[in-house]
């Protein structure tokens, strides 16, 4: 018999493999469980999706500060826009300009859409999913960015 | 010849086969088969089946099979209830079985779940995924999830009960009526008023199962099923209670419990008290005084009865005195009423009612006094007693005649105490002398002097008088006479 033979598999050998197999599975299988803890399917901290009552209250061409949930609120004639106003450069709260947002903190400056104009701040503010509730409410969710300039018309 | 190391080969082989199915199951089990996947599969069919207009189809687009939650970190609560009740707040879901239909009533337009969550008026625990685990009716959780029907308890913890409109909230208006009717007050405090035979009930509504004895009843043991039988039959939930059973139907009972849930001093902030209850909180610094009919009806008759008779009562031992009894208002001056109310009978039932103790206002208890008064005429002149009276005669006399009610040195009888340090100060020696010879009509006290058979001479009587008079030294000097015999070992006196 020589060595380059290809090897037999006999029964002993089969049993060798497949017990090794099977074990190196289950510790694969384990391992993968194990992988996913440190990805929760949900996180205990607060909701950030807000509710902002009905859309008739707001009319066409306003803009609505929502300080507690730190955004604001615009309608212009193709829909609804949300532009989040925690700063992008170290999350202070932006305050809204002549033309656009002025970080009172370091001095970023955004336009009237959120794009960076001057300063440290590294991005522009974000914009943030619009949404209506089962019951008409106006949903922004703040976990949830959206391209700029996407409108939610109702 | 077998190879010896087979068998762990197979061994291997076995074990490694079970563990993989034991954690594919287990895989499966937790993303494909969870109890709340099911609802939100459910769910989804019928927020398909609902999608007629555009606003449906964008929810149904919308809608993810995920664990849901509302987080208020300032009411420290984690309610995941909203992961199985998806349509909690779509106004189309009213048609739909449970957990997908809307919550009834407009209830969440003014507490919308992201901001005041589920559990802080419904209890149960809000982080469960399973319904059983948020009913949590176990022996690990102090606040399982409440009955539909006892739920407005809870509405106390932000509102004034009195502001809320009555039809909300039934049961609550209805046992806030009970309480004073059955006249709870005269053995429980609440609010700083009432007796003290009772515990306090301020915060009743706080207390966990493990508070309470439960072994008298059927599991699941909770506090509203505990609270219900208690009101029904004191006596057969907790032994020895000296409560009575109080006269309530099923419904009144239920009313009464959620009276006594509603009673829990919750700390909420601020910003989620409704204005009615903060100005709730300044009015209970204040109290508007009741008139004396009310306050003997709240925080008399549960002893007293009407106080035209005097009663026995079987779980006191003892009878309870007629206090607007004709004898007695005939007797009596208004400030031995005082001294009695404000300072109670100390070592009875009979607690103190004074501003410090059982917390009535000072024009309460001259209210109550007045009403205890009603019909009461001047005393007839009475031919006074001028002989000097001898104690030792007197105290053969006591014992008897007296004793056998009044116990043997005035204390610890059936009949109130003479001997008591509040009786002894507030009864002048015109009233005992009046009460010996004409005794208390309606009661078990009798009439010495009848004109038709006089058990006493005047003689006696002042014997009497002589003798009950020590009865309040009798402390003072006992007291005095053990501190002199301090020295002497215990066990050691004759």
């Amino acid at each position: 018999m020589s060595r380059l033979d290809p090897p037999r598999v006999n029964r002993r050998s089969f049993l060798t493999l497949a017990s090794l197999g099977s074990f190196l599975a289950a510790m694969g299988t384990a391992a993968a469980g194990m992988l996913r803890l440190p990805n929760p399917a949900v996180l205990p901290g607060p909701v950030r999706r807000f509710k902002l009552g009905p859309p008739e209250q707001f009319s066409a061409g306003s803009e609505t500060a929502f300080t507690d949930q730190n955004l604001v609120l615009f309608r212009d004639d193709e829909g609804f826009y949300a532009i989040s106003s925690t700063c992008t450069h170290l999350g202070c709260t932006v305050a809204r300009s002549k033309d656009g947002f002025a970080c009172p903190c370091h001095g970023s400056r955004f336009n009237s859409k959120g794009g960076v104009v001057g300063g440290p701040a590294p991005r522009p503010l974000p914009w943030l999913e619009v949404s209506r509730a089962a019951n008409g409410d106006l949903i922004v969710n703040a976990d949830n960015e959206v391209p700029e300039g996407t409108r939610y018309s109702v | 010849m077998t190879d010896p190391s087979r068998i762990y080969r197979w061994l291997l082989l076995v074990s490694s086969i079970v563990t993989i199915a034991y954690l594919v199951g287990a895989a499966v089990r937790e993303n494909y088969l969870a109890q709340w996947q099911t609802v939100q599969h459910e769910y989804r069919n019928i927020l398909r089946e609902k999608a007629t207009d555009d606003r449906g189809r964008e929810l149904l687009a919308k809608f993810r099979v995920e664990m849901k939650q509302a987080s208020i970190p300032a009411l420290a609560t984690v309610d995941r209830c909203v992961t199985c009740h998806n349509g909690i707040d779509d106004p189309r879901m009213t048609d739909v079985p449970q957990p997908h239909r809307a919550h009834p009533g407009h209830i969440l337009d003014k507490h919308p779940v992201d901001r005041f969550g589920c559990t802080v008026c419904h209890h149960g625990q809000g982080a469960a995924m399973t319904f059983n685990e948020a009913k949590a009716e176990d022996v690990f959780w102090d606040y399982p999830l409440l009955p539909p029907e006892l739920t407005e308890a809870t509405c106390v913890t932000c509102h004034d009960a009195e502001k809320l409109p009555p039809d909300q909230i039934p049961l609550l208006v209805a046992g806030m009526k009970l309480y004073q009717e059955k006249s709870c007050g005269s053995c429980h405090k609440l609010g700083g008023r009432g007796g003290a035979l009772g515990p306090a009930l301020d915060n009743e509504g706080a207390k966990t199962k493990h508070q309470l004895i439960m072994t008298n009843l059927k599991p699941p043991h909770t506090t509203w099923d505990w609270q219900n039988a208690h009101l029904r039959d004191p006596g057969g939930v907790v032994p020895d209670s000296l409560m009575r059973n109080p006269t309530v139907t099923r419904p009144e009972a239920l009313a009464l419990t959620a009276y006594m849930l509603s009673q829990w001093k919750r700390d909420v902030p601020e910003s989620y008290l409704a204005p009615d209850k903060i100005e709730q909180k300044y009015h209970s610094l204040h109290p508007v005084p009741l008139t004396g009919e009310q306050v003997y009806r709240q925080y008399c008759t549960a002893c007293h009865g009407n106080g035209a008779y005097t009663r026995w009562d079987k779980k006191f031992n003892r009878f309870i005195p007629a206090i607007r009894g004709a004898s007695l208002i005939a007797a009596a001056t208004r400030e031995y009423f005082q001294t009695n109310i404000e300072r109670g009978r100390p070592g009875t039932q009979m607690p103190a009612w004074g501003p410090h103790a059982g917390g009535l206002l000072p024009e309460e208890i001259a209210g109550v006094i007045e009403y205890l008064r009603t019909g009461a005429t001047v005393a007839p002149a009475m031919v006074p007693l001028i002989l000097q009276g001898d104690s030792t005669r007197g105290h053969t006399l006591f014992l008897r005649n007296c004793a056998g009610c009044h116990g043997m040195n005035g204390r610890s009888g059936i009949a109130p105490e003479i001997g008591n340090p509040v009786f002894q100060q507030a009864a002048t020696n015109d009233f005992i002398v009046r009460t010996i010879r004409n005794g208390r009509v309606a009661t078990a006290m009798p009439a010495f002097q009848r004109a038709d058979a006089p058990a006493l001479s005047d003689q006696e009587v002042a014997d009497l008088l002589a003798y009950l008079r020590t009865l309040g030294e009798q402390r003072g000097q006992k007291s005095m006479a053990q501190n002199s015999i301090s020295g002497t070992p215990s066990g050691h006196q004759p």
